[in-house]
């Protein structure tokens, strides 16, 4: 026991850092969440990894260090239940949107999904891998005809990014993803396609600290800045 | 020239064989955690299944393709920067070869930047043709290259630095042309080490993730190259993902096995 502390502390960790594991779409509300959670708690610091959710159930299945988990969809924390890398209750956290995207200036001219039948324009969606990609897969099979997607990025940010860089006409993001983009996309369309939620689970339901940062995600603090990046009530 | 005596009897120092070895299992140990993932009771239906056989075709056409390329425009730097005494000789080789040690998803970024549909010259081009390179297969192909180049103008350099210059002065006294001594003497006598900068550079395109992926984005069939159907696949299907990696550690065994003779020859 002496050893490994005296090894992880060797390599910059402590005692004190809480791991959390969280969505790519949560990146920039969680960054917020966790500045205002580590304010409240001066002695707990915490440490975000972001990526797709399913590569990181991935990792967790591997035997990643993970206090609290966020994950795009209930699905995946069903498969960490199922497999037993988790044995915690998850709550829900937020729900979220998929919405047909476009950069500010529009230079696809992208007004209605009937538009996206269109050749000449670049369109993408997440990898149907992913949380966002299954969810854009259901919302284009609702639509009734193909779409002819130029790129399946592997996770939502890679794809709000090359909207924001304007490669793309148009793309199927999160709601929170346009809100978080300060401007630089807007939605075209907002169909009728159903919210998805977001669970969030304390990895070990022993532990206190995690327990902590689940309350305040789910409280009324935690609610407010999720809000302010997009996500709605679950 | 003298060789140094072989004494292959000697027994090796304790601590050299010991570290040795532990460089040994260092690489083995990962193969071993790999092949005991593969799903080999369904194997021939994943690798056979269509992302994976898109993949491949995208993976080995387009690495042929890069590898070209590379020869075409390499191979005159190689020799440029060999044989001409030109001012900033060496920036211009710092350049070329910057990418073997830059993060491949850097160069993505860069390549972004300078050809996408908004870049520095992509621009001006979309505007005037609306061609654009990413999210296209020419987008790979330009990826590959990138990163692949330096490593065929490093090996054509060093042999053309490492040739005796008196075959091509004798042609040339004989009255060749310039370029026909390149030709017809240079080009024979730097074969071996020009076809294995094309198989090193051909082999670095079908291992390339990160330029790829940042630059041409991920479609099955058009972008989707082998390493970037692991990295999505390893999302969803540990299976197809596993296949899709054993699948590449055969191809990239066969390439070994081809330079054999190159490089594990004495």
């Amino acid at each position: 026991m002496i050893l490994t502390g005296g090894a992880l502390t060797s390599c910059g960790q402590n005692d004190a850092a809480l791991q959390v594991f969280a969505a790519s779409s949560l990146a920039g509300a969680f960054t917020e969440l966790a500045e205002t959670f580590e304010e409240d708690h001066p002695d707990t610091e915490i440490r975000l990894n972001f990526a797709g959710s399913s590569s990181l159930r991935e990792q967790i299945e591997d035997g990643a260090t993970v206090d609290v988990f966020a994950s795009a969809n209930l699905a995946i924390v069903g498969q960490l239940l199922e497999s037993g890398a988790l044995n915690n209750k998850p709550r829900q956290l937020v729900a979220n949107t998929i919405v047909l995207a476009v950069p500010a200036s529009n230079p696809g001219q992208v007004s209605a999904p009937g538009d996206l039948q269109s050749d000449d324009l670049a369109i993408g969606a997440c990898a149907a891998q992913v949380p966002c990609g299954e969810l854009a897969d259901q919302a284009v099979e609702a639509l009734g005809y193909d779409v002819a997607f130029d790129t399946r990025e592997p996770d939502v940010r890679s794809l709000a990014a090359r909207l924001e860089d304007e490669e793309l006409d148009a793309g199927f993001v999160y709601r929170s993803d346009v809100v978080g983009s300060d401007g630089a996309l807007i939605i075209a369309w907002d169909g009728s396609i159903d919210r998805t939620i977001y669970p969030i689970v304390a990895v070990d339901p022993e532990s206190d600290r995690a327990g902590a940062f689940v309350d305040f995600a789910t409280g009324p603090d935690g609610l407010a800045i999720l809000e302010q990046w997009g996500f709605e009530r679950p | 020239m003298t060789r140094p005596v072989q004494r292959n009897r000697q027994r090796p120092p304790g601590i050299l064989l010991t570290l040795g070895l532990v460089g040994v299992l260092f690489f083995a140990l990962p193969f071993v955690g790999l092949l005991r993932r593969v799903p080999w009771s369904n194997l021939v239906d994943v690798v056979s299944s269509e992302v994976v056989v898109d993949a491949l075709v995208l993976s080995l056409v387009s690495s042929t393709m890069a590898a070209l390329v590379c020869v075409v425009l390499g191979v005159p730097l190689a020799w440029l920067l060999a044989r001409i005494d030109f001012p900033g000789r060496n920036v211009v080789r710092a350049l070329v070869t910057l990418p073997m040690v830059l993060p491949p998803v850097v160069g993505g970024a860069a390549l972004l930047f300078a050809f996408g549909r908004r870049g520095t010259f992509g621009g001006p081009i979309f505007d005037a043709t609306t061609f654009v390179l990413p999210f296209s297969f020419w987008g790979v192909v330009v990826a590959n290259v990138f990163v692949a180049m330096p490593f065929l103008i490093v090996t054509v350099e060093g042999a053309l630095r490492g040739l005796d210059q008196r075959y091509e002065d004798a042609a040339a006294s004989l009255g060749v042309s310039p370029l026909g001594v390149f030709w017809r003497v240079t080009l024979p006598m730097i074969g071996p080490s020009l076809g294995a900068g094309l198989v090193l550079a051909w082999a670095r395109s079908l291992g390339e993730f990160g330029a790829t992926v940042t630059f041409a984005g991920n479609l099955q069939g058009r972008t989707q190259t082998l390493p970037l159907a692991v990295f999505v696949e390893l999302q969803r299907d540990r299976d197809s993902a596993v296949a899709i990696s054993l699948l590449m550690v055969v191809v990239s065994l066969i390439v070994l096995v081809a330079l054999r003779d190159r490089w594990w020859r004495r």
